[in-house]
């Protein structure tokens, strides 16, 4: 199976939940400040490179965990992801689209837009790592979720 | 092969030049061929990448809109390629220099619900624009043939 985790620009909230799914976090206390802002691919994707599924680990179960930045027009993507697997005959059951964007904050998205859009790092990444301090319960659930399905598909 | 014909606007004029490729429009067609695509239900998320056929050339013909995010869907068709190591050629086709004013105003006017109006335009840039649609789908077909 391959499981995407998506948001906007798939650096900051789809990181943290696939950090947490492929064991990168650990699962229970909130994680330091340090530790989210040295992950990998954390609010490091830039603009440009929305639409590019980045590997991010295998979880225990041998599933290849991936980020993804879908942009505003996440619903149209998807789908086209979807439908452009279909035309090649490709099974879409084998892909779980997890959207990770539902959780954050206002601020979140602010120091998002501000680090990766106005390149203000300095600024904008303590307000995001700081929101998902606070949001991280909230993620380490929807990565209980997302591990809960997977076993009962295998 | 695939060949999708895209645009970074909604599927419906990539669909006009790729029933011209598939040769399934002919000039006494052209007016009931463009309300037929044109008036279809416009959903942004269902049946945006659409199959339309296969060519005579064995190719099979696709029509895209991208809603302003070509470089999303640019930058996921080359990734899923290379997940998924698909070896199949796509062809892809930009159609956007096609939209010429009367084809822009057209379709403003049929959002308006002024269809009749609207279709006059489109056919009119449409027409404008056939020889233009000829010299592309020539060119693909050229293409494949040389691959």
């Amino acid at each position: 199976m391959k499981i995407i985790y998506y948001c906007y620009g798939g650096t900051h909230s789809s990181v943290l939940a696939a950090a947490i799914h492929t064991g990168q976090l650990v699962s229970k206390g909130v994680p330091s400040k340090k530790q989210i802002n040295d992950l990998a691919l954390y609010d490091k994707i830039s603009k440009k490179e929305l639409g590019r599924p980045f590997f991010y680990g295998a979880d225990e179960f041998g599933n290849l965990v991936y980020v993804l930045g879908l942009g505003s027009k996440r619903e149209l993507i998807k789908e086209f992801l979807l439908d452009y697997l279909k035309l090649f005959n490709i099974k879409t059951e084998e892909i779980i689209l997890v959207a990770a964007l539902p959780y954050v904050s206002s601020f979140t998205k602010i120091g998002g837009f501000l680090s990766r859009r106005l390149g203000l790092v300095s600024l904008g990444r303590p307000i995001v790592t700081y929101t998902l301090q606070k949001l991280y319960p909230e993620y380490d659930n929807l990565v209980s979720q997302v591990k809960a399905k997977l076993r009962n598909i295998d | 092969m695939k060949i999708i014909f895209y645009s970074s606007r909604d599927n419906k004029l990539a669909k006009w030049i790729a029933y011209s490729y598939l040769n399934y429009i002919n000039s006494e067609q052209i007016t009931k061929k463009i309300e037929d695509i044109f008036l279809e239900d416009d959903d942004l998320f269902k049946n945006n990448l659409c199959y339309l056929g296969n060519s005579s050339d064995n190719c099979q013909v696709i029509a895209l809109g991208c809603y302003g995010q070509n470089n999303i869907i640019l930058n996921l068709i080359t990734a899923l390629n290379n997940i998924y190591s698909i070896q199949e050629e796509v062809i892809l086709i930009n159609i956007d220099s096609i939209y010429n004013s009367s084809i822009n105003l057209g379709l403003k006017a049929i959002d308006f619900k002024l269809q009749g109006l609207g279709f006059l335009l489109l056919k009119k840039g449409i027409i404008a624009e056939r020889s233009k649609i000829n010299k592309l789908v020539e060119e693909i077909k050229e293409r494949i043939e040389i691959d």
